[in-house]
C-alpha cells in the first residue's frame, strides 16, 4: 500500500495536546478521500466543481469499489459529503452514523456504487441537491476579485525554514501573490482561494475580523494563542504579566513561544530555538534541571 | 502529493500488531480510538512509530506552530488568523489555513530537499488543524463543534489532493483502492482502524432494518 493507506495505523505522539482533536477514525476516512482521488484525479475537479455525485457514483463503479466500508466513508466524507461534511454539518449528524448507513446500503445494493441512488433514512431531505450544488464558500468570489481590493498585508515570513538550510516559507507555492502572501497556484486554479483572498483584501475580510474577531479576549482564552503577547509589549509588560500570572496562579498567560516551550513528551522537550526560531527538540536525558 | 512511498505488505497479509509498550485501558473511549491500540498514562494512544518518524512529525508540526504562533512571526501568525477569519464560513477558513500552512511547510521542507512522508503529512496535517481551531476560538473568531473540526479537516483533506493531484501516482492508488475494496474485514479493520467498528457497532447490522427517519417537527 503507499504512504497514505499506511499511515492510517501509525501513531504519533503530538507536539502540543489541544483540547480539541479529530478523532482517530476521520484519518481513515481522509485516507480513503486521498486515495480514491488520486486513483481517480477526475474526482478531484469533479467534487470542487459541484458535479458530486453523480461523477463520483459513475467513475467509483468503473474502478469497481464496492467494499461496504469504503462506500461507509466516502459516504460520509470526500464525495458524498460533498467534499468532506457538509454534509454532516448540515445535519449535524456523527460520522459513525454515517459510516454505518454506508456500510450497510453498501451491502444492501450488493456492493454496486451508486451513492447517488442510495436512499437514506433522513440523508436525501437533509442534503437535497448534492449532484449539483457546490458548497457556498467555493463559490464565493476568487482571488481575481480579493487581489483587485488587495490592501497593504503584512509578508508571511517564518525567518528561519525548516531544517537547518533556512529556506524561507515566504516563497511558498509557485501562485499569486497579494500583499506578500503568497497564494498556491492550484488554490486560484480552483477559486478555492476565495476564502484567503478575502482574507487579504482589507475591506471584506477586515470586517469579517473586526465584526468577528475584535473582541479578542486574550486574557480569558485558553489555548495555543489564548494569550498572545501583542505586538509591541516589552520587557516590563513581560514582567508585570508574568507577576499577574504568578499573582493569579494561571497558566492562560503563557505565550506562544511559552506553551511551545513546554511540548513536552515522553522523549524530551521541545523548545524555540532563540537564535534560529526553529523548534527543537532536547532528549529527556540531557535536559537541564 | 505525497511522496512515493516504498512497497508496503499486501492487504492480503495480517497486519503486524502494534508494539505493546503498554496496557489496554479498558476505560479507553472506544467511540474514538481502536480498540487494540496501547494507551498511555493519559489515554492517549502509544506512539508506534520510528525515531526517526517522529522527529520529521515533530520538525514539521513544530515549524508549522512556529508560522502560526512564534514569536517574531507575529506577522505571519495575522496574517493565519485573517485566514481563519475570512469570508462566512469558519469551516471552510479552518480548510483553508490548514491547507496553506500545511503547503507551505511542506514546500519549504522540499526547498531544504527534506522529503515529507504521507504518515508526517495527514498526522501532521490533523495537529496543524486542530492548532488552527483552537486558534480561532481563542480569538473569539469561531467555536468549532467536533463535527465542524471533522469538516474542516476532511475539507482541507480535499482541497490538498485537488491542490497535488498532479504529483499522484494514480495507478499505484487504485492498486490500493483495490486492495483495500477485496479485504476481509479483519484485515481492513487492521488497514484502517476503527472502520469495522463504524459499521458493527453505531449502525444497524446487515439484515438488519435501518432506523426510521426522525419524526417531521411538531406544527410543522
Amino acid at each position: 500500500m503507499s504512504g497514505v493507506i499506511k499511515a492510517v495505523g501509525k501513531v504519533f505522539k503530538k507536539v502540543i495536546k489541544v483540547a480539541k482533536v479529530v478523532v482517530p477514525i476521520v484519518l481513515a476516512v481522509a485516507a480513503v478521500v486521498l486515495t480514491v482521488g488520486a486513483a481517480i484525479p477526475a474526482l478531484a475537479g469533479t467534487v470542487l466543481g459541484g458535479g458530486l455525485a453523480s461523477g463520483v457514483t459513475g467513475a467509483l463503479a468503473t474502478v469497481g469499489i464496492n467494499s461496504p466500508f469504503l462506500i461507509g466513508a466516502i459516504t460520509y466524507a470526500g464525495y458524498g459529503a460533498a467534499a468532506g461534511g457538509v454534509y454532516a454539518a448540515a445535519t449535524g449528524k456523527k460520522i459513525t452514523k454515517y459510516m454505518g448507513y454506508g456500510a450497510l446500503a453498501g451491502a444492501a445494493v450488493g456492493g454496486g456504487a451508486v451513492l447517488a441512488g442510495i436512499e437514506l433514512p433522513g440523508l436525501a431531505a437533509a442534503a437535497p441537491g448534492l449532484g449539483t450544488t457546490a458548497p457556498a464558500s467555493l463559490a464565493g468570489p476568487g482571488l481575481a476579485s480579493g487581489v483587485a481590493n488587495t490592501a497593504p498585508i503584512n509578508a508571511v515570513s517564518l525567518g528561519e525554514g525548516f531544517a537547518a538550510t533556512g529556506v524561507p516559507i515566504t516563497t511558498a507555492g509557485g501562485g499569486a501573490t497579494a500583499g506578500g502572501l503568497t497564494i498556491p497556484q492550484a488554490m486560484l486554479i480552483s477559486g478555492f482561494a476565495g476564502g484567503a483572498a478575502n482574507a487579504l483584501s482589507g475591506d471584506d475580510g477586515t470586517k469579517q475580523l473586526e465584526a468577528r474577531g475584535d473582541n479578542y479576549n486574550f486574557a480569558g482564552a485558553t489555548g495555543l494563542m489564548g494569550n498572545r503577547t501583542p505586538a509591541g509589549v516589552g520587557t516590563t509588560s513581560d514582567v508585570a504579566q508574568q507577576q499577574a500570572r504568578e499573582q493569579s496562579n494561571s497558566v492562560a498567560m503563557a505565550t506562544p513561544t511559552e506553551r511551545l516551550s513546554n511540548g513536552n513528551n515522553e522523549e524530551g522537550t521541545y523548545i524555540t530555538d532563540p537564535d534560529t526560531g526553529q523548534v527543537i527538540k532536547i532528549p529527556k536525558q540531557t535536559r537541564l534541571a | 502529493m505525497l511522496p512515493p512511498q516504498p512497497p508496503a505488505p499486501g492487504l492480503g497479509q495480517q497486519p503486524a500488531p502494534p508494539p505493546q509498550r503498554g496496557a489496554v485501558n479498558a476505560n479507553a473511549p472506544t467511540d474514538q480510538y481502536p480498540s487494540n491500540l496501547p494507551l498511555d498514562e493519559e489515554g492517549d494512544p502509544e506512539a508506534n512509530v520510528s525515531p526517526e518518524e517522529q522527529d520529521q512529525y515533530d520538525q514539521f508540526v513544530g515549524n508549522a506552530l512556529n508560522l502560526i504562533a512564534a514569536e517574531g512571526n507575529e506577522k505571519a501568525g495575522e496574517s493565519v488568523v485573517s485566514m481563519l477569519s475570512a469570508g462566512s464560513d469558519p469551516v471552510e477558513a479552518l480548510a483553508t489555513a490548514a491547507v496553506y500552512v500545511v503547503d507551505a511547510v511542506e514546500k519549504s521542507a522540499s526547498k531544504s530537499g527534506m522529503k515529507i512522508t504521507g504518515e508526517t503529512m495527514l498526522h501532521g496535517g490533523q495537529e496543524i488543524t486542530e492548532h488552527l481551531a483552537e486558534l480561532a476560538e481563542s480569538k473569539g473568531i469561531h467555536t468549532f463543534t467536533d463535527e465542524e473540526l471533522e469538516t474542516g479537516f476532511l475539507k482541507a483533506v480535499d482541497h490538498y489532493k485537488q491542490m497535488n493531484k498532479e504529483t499522484m501516482d494514480p495507478e499505484a492508488a487504485k492498486a490500493d483502492l483495490q486492495a483495500l475494496n477485496d479485504a476481509p474485514p479483519a484485515v481492513l479493520e487492521g488497514a484502517l482502524p476503527g472502520m469495522d467498528k463504524m459499521a458493527g457497532q453505531e449502525a444497524p447490522q446487515q439484515g438488519q432494518q435501518a432506523p426510521p427517519p426522525p419524526p417531521p417537527p411538531q406544527g410543522a
